[in-house]
């Protein structure tokens, strides 16, 4: 009968947009950098084996991250690429800040499409800017932690002035490495934990510490949620600190 | 009043959003007409399949034609790396490429308003001119196209909007590189996305609101105007 | 033998609707006669290269404008066809003086064969030059259309009933202006219609169109005698048409008197004067014949003539054809031609009826 065909398919679909997603019982939402994708990934899946705590990530800037949980984003932990985005929940009282400490350090790296001829040799007498055609990806200059860093380093190597109009910056670090990979930029700046899983670039030179701040990733706990202080000491478990350490990601002290 | 204190990044998006919005009413203009023209007066083998590609981009999420943009003309891309290579022609990260992003999907709007009025245009007038001595195209340009123009104007009125917003194949196809392809949709994007960036957020929000108007507003006067010129009378069949 | 105007010979098969006509036209001025629906604006189309037959042949004054057979095509534009439709189609964005330039002014100089001036006076189009047409009148819009369609120098003329959407008023009006054309111009013409007063108004030269076949073409009171138009009389609708005199009128009782060739005729009152040539109309159906003049009955016009044909039509009608000077035609019932015994060249009187009579032009 075609009326009840109709009232089926009226009922199917009132069904589907007035469903909630499923909540499990337990969970943590973790915000973190885009450059902690796969690292976090991996020790979310062991933690939710461990613990049976459901663990939910979001991975972008943490500029950007930092603007959503200032204005309510339902996270538990954040962990940010720079204590700058930290700071500023913390000044802004979002943070739990007894729980806040220094998690993990990176390196800044330089890469370029898989199989190109880039060298590079880090001091001021180098002429980067006429090293290579084409434009320079890295996350945006003004708020991405990678692109901050880049700049400095940029600008102490005094490359700075002669490159800046071929600088595109990315929302995230992410996308400033796909586009290495895609060929769409000559050149990349991104940590060097990014440069170590990407099979699609070649890593051409490490920018030397002096000429950024200390690549710092503090985390902290953000909700009253019992779950969260438990990730957060998870984190610093040996397990959790194998698998930073197979990304390249130091460890900082607590 | 220091809120209306726009800094020089905003100024150049606005700048940035008019240049890509005029530059792509310029591209959809003669392929929007001739496309319109086409589906309203003639028949041929591929016409459904001209008129759904033509519309794809209007009912696709926008970062799809942004995706294949990106594939077709990208630095690595099926035509970008010949025109890379051979031509060292380069639309990624540039305006150029927001311009292209823009101009595919104002088209099926320009397509559409200009499908329409060719339409309400009565054919016998164009039969009329042709049987007083006037060619094919003579008589698209002193008939059709004249009495056709409220319709035509309207279209360019959309697309010129529609590259005002666009977004999604935008920041698809060339990033969001300031000055260069930070129009203002993508500069207020960005704003948000930064803390402490919603003042300026906000300031763009309500530049463009004005924009908006200002367009309508435009497409408004320059419908009445048209059609006062054809006498008073749309010419419908 | 003066090479015709005009030689066509085309097919279209629609379907619902054949198209097969042939025809050699040496009349400069000729009508198209037909009802509606009998392909008489489709023919049109086809000269002016609107429609695409599915076969065919058009020669315009030895110039070959289509010939499927060999694959010749000559484009519209190209044809020197000129049209004039029912509804003008003015260019509703353009001035009537720019109108009626369209055609002129895609004419190199030696193509012109008249001067705006001179087709602008001709049809009194100078109060009205700038003008847009929503402002005119349907009468003025159709002098217009005819002289934009005349400055474009066509070789064939092709009017597509363009006084149907008029009222009687202003058929009349325009009827003057198409004489000139006629006299004066010199483009043959070909004007369809599906009145035939309009054409007869214009030219004695018709062909007759139905169900998309010409049944017959040549001067009007011969063709219509022929069997083919005859036996279609009812639907074709046609009606005697007379010229006659006026030769007295009263204007108190209400009547007029006219000649026609030996007898006088009592027609209903006209404005017009005296000595002036008037058409009248008078319907087949609407005289009855007699053996003699009767006397004591109300209808006025009886009149003497010689039964040249006759002939029996459907629905038990019979068609006379009566000489009385001119040529009169009277439908009659079967019964009553066999009753009286009519034959060939008896000799009978046509009894009409004044109220019956309609003058050219004016409805009832």
């Amino acid at each position: 009968m075609i009326k009840t065909n109709f009232m089926r398919l009226l009922a199917a679909i009132v069904i589907v947009a007035f469903s909630a997603t499923a909540y499990a019982e337990q969970r943590v939402t973790v915000y973190a950098a885009a450059s902690l994708t796969n690292a976090i990934g991996e020790i979310a899946a062991q933690y939710e084996k461990a613990k049976g705590v459901k663990v939910v990530s979001s991975f972008a800037a943490s500029s950007a991250l930092a603007k959503q949980i200032e204005n309510g984003a339902p996270a538990d932990v954040f962990i940010s690429a720079d204590s700058k985005w930290m700071n500023y929940l913390q000044d802004k009282n979002k943070i739990d800040k007894a729980s806040r400490h220094d998690l993990l350090g990176n390196h800044l790296v330089l890469i370029a499409p898989k199989g190109s001829a880039l060298k590079v040799s880090m001091d001021k007498s180098f002429d980067f800017a006429k090293a290579f055609d084409g434009k320079l990806c890295t996350g945006d200059l003004e708020s991405v932690p990678a692109g901050i860093y880049a700049k400095q380093s940029l600008t102490k190597l005094g490359w700075w002035n002669n490159i800046k109009s071929r600088i595109v910056g990315t929302q995230d670090v992410r996308a400033a490495l796909a586009f290495v990979e895609r060929g769409e930029c000559s050149a990349g700046i991104v940590y060097e934990t990014d440069a170590k899983i990407s099979s699609k670039s070649d890593m051409v030179a490490t920018f030397p510490e002096a000429t950024h701040d200390p690549i710092v990733y503090p985390v902290a706990v953000v909700s009253a949620q019992p779950e969260a202080k438990d990730f957060v000491e998870y984190l610093a478990s040996p397990e959790a600190s194998a698998i930073f350490s197979k990304y390249g990601f130091s460890l900082a002290g607590h | 009043m220091e809120f209306l204190q726009f800094t020089p990044d905003e100024i150049a998006a606005l700048l940035l959003s008019i240049k890509v919005a005029l530059w792509c009413t310029v591209a959809t203009c003669i392929p929007g007409v001739f496309i319109g023209w086409l589906l309203a007066r003639k028949d041929f083998v591929g016409k459904s399949l001209l008129d759904s590609l033509v519309h794809l981009p209007l009912v696709l999420p926008p970062v799809v034609p942004g995706y294949l943009l990106l594939i077709l003309l990208g630095n690595q891309g099926l035509l970008g790396k010949w025109l890379h290579e051979t031509l060292g022609i380069s639309v990624a990260f540039t305006w150029v490429g927001a311009v292209i992003a823009s101009a595919v999907m104002a088209l099926p709007l320009m397509v559409r308003a200009v499908r329409l009025a060719v339409i309400q245009v009565d054919s016998g007038l164009e039969a009329a001119a042709r049987t007083l001595g006037a060619d094919g195209l003579w008589v698209f340009f002193t008939v059709t196209l004249p009495l056709s123009l409220p319709g035509i104007l309207t279209g360019l009125i959309l697309a010129f909007s529609r590259s005002l917003g666009e977004f999604g194949a935008t920041i698809t196809f060339v990033g969001n590189v300031e000055g260069e392809t930070r129009t203002l949709p993508l500069a207020i994007y960005t704003y948000t996305q930064m803390p402490g960036g919603d003042v300026q957020a906000l300031r763009l929000v309500i530049l463009s609101i004005i924009l908006a108007l200002v367009a309508l507003f435009a497409s408004e006067l320059m419908e009445r105007r048209a059609i006062r010129l054809l006498g008073n009378k749309v010419p419908y069949a | 033998m003066p090479e015709p105007i005009l030689e066509f010979n085309v097919r279209l098969d629609r379907g619902s609707f054949l198209l097969q006509t042939e025809l050699k036209l040496e009349q400069p001025v000729v009508g198209l006669f037909g009802p509606s629906g009998s392909g008489k604006s489709t023919l049109l189309g086809i000269l002016a290269g609107t429609i695409k037959p599915d076969r065919g042949r058009i020669i315009v004054n030895g110039r070959c404008l289509l010939d499927t057979a060999h694959n010749t095509y000559v484009p519209i534009h190209q044809r020197r066809v000129g049209l004039v439709f029912q509804d003008s189609k003015l260019f509703p964005h353009l001035s009537v003086k720019r109108n009626l330039e369209y055609g002129f002014n895609l004419l190199s100089e030696t193509d012109k064969r008249f001067s705006f001036n001179h087709i602008v006076d001709l049809l009194e189009l100078q109060p009205l030059l700038q003008q847009r047409p929503n402002q005119l009148s349907g009468g003025e819009k159709q002098r217009v259309a005819l002289g934009r369609a005349l400055l474009a120098a066509p070789e064939l003329l092709l009017l597509d009933e363009p006084m149907a959407s008029l009222d009687e008023r202003l058929k009349s009006q325009i009827l003057p202006f198409l004489r000139r054309v006629k006299e004066q111009i010199g483009v043959p013409m070909i004007y369809v219609s599906h009145s035939i007063n309009e054409i007869l108004d214009l030219t004695q030269q018709l062909a007759v169109i139905h169900n998309g076949a010409i049944l017959a073409h040549g001067d009007f009171h011969e063709i219509v005698t022929t069997d083919k138009v005859l036996s279609l009389a009812n639907s074709l609708g046609l009606d005697n048409v007379l010229d006659v005199e006026l030769v007295e009128k009263n204007a108190e009782l209400g009547y007029c008197v006219a000649k026609c060739a030996d007898n006088l005729l009592l027609l209903p009152h006209t404005d017009a004067p005296i000595g002036n040539n008037v058409s009248v109309v008078i319907p087949a159906a609407n005289i009855a014949l007699s053996r003699k003049k009767i006397n004591g009955i109300s209808i006025q016009n009886q009149i003497p003539g010689t039964v040249t044909a006759i002939r029996t039509v459907v629905n038990h009608r019979a068609l006379v054809t009566i000489d009385v000077g001119s040529i009169l035609i009277a439908e009659i019932s079967a019964k009553a031609l066999h009753d009286m015994e009519i034959k060939l060249n008896d000799q009978v009187y046509c009894l009409v009826k004044t109220q019956a009579i309609r003058y050219f032009g004016k409805s009832d």
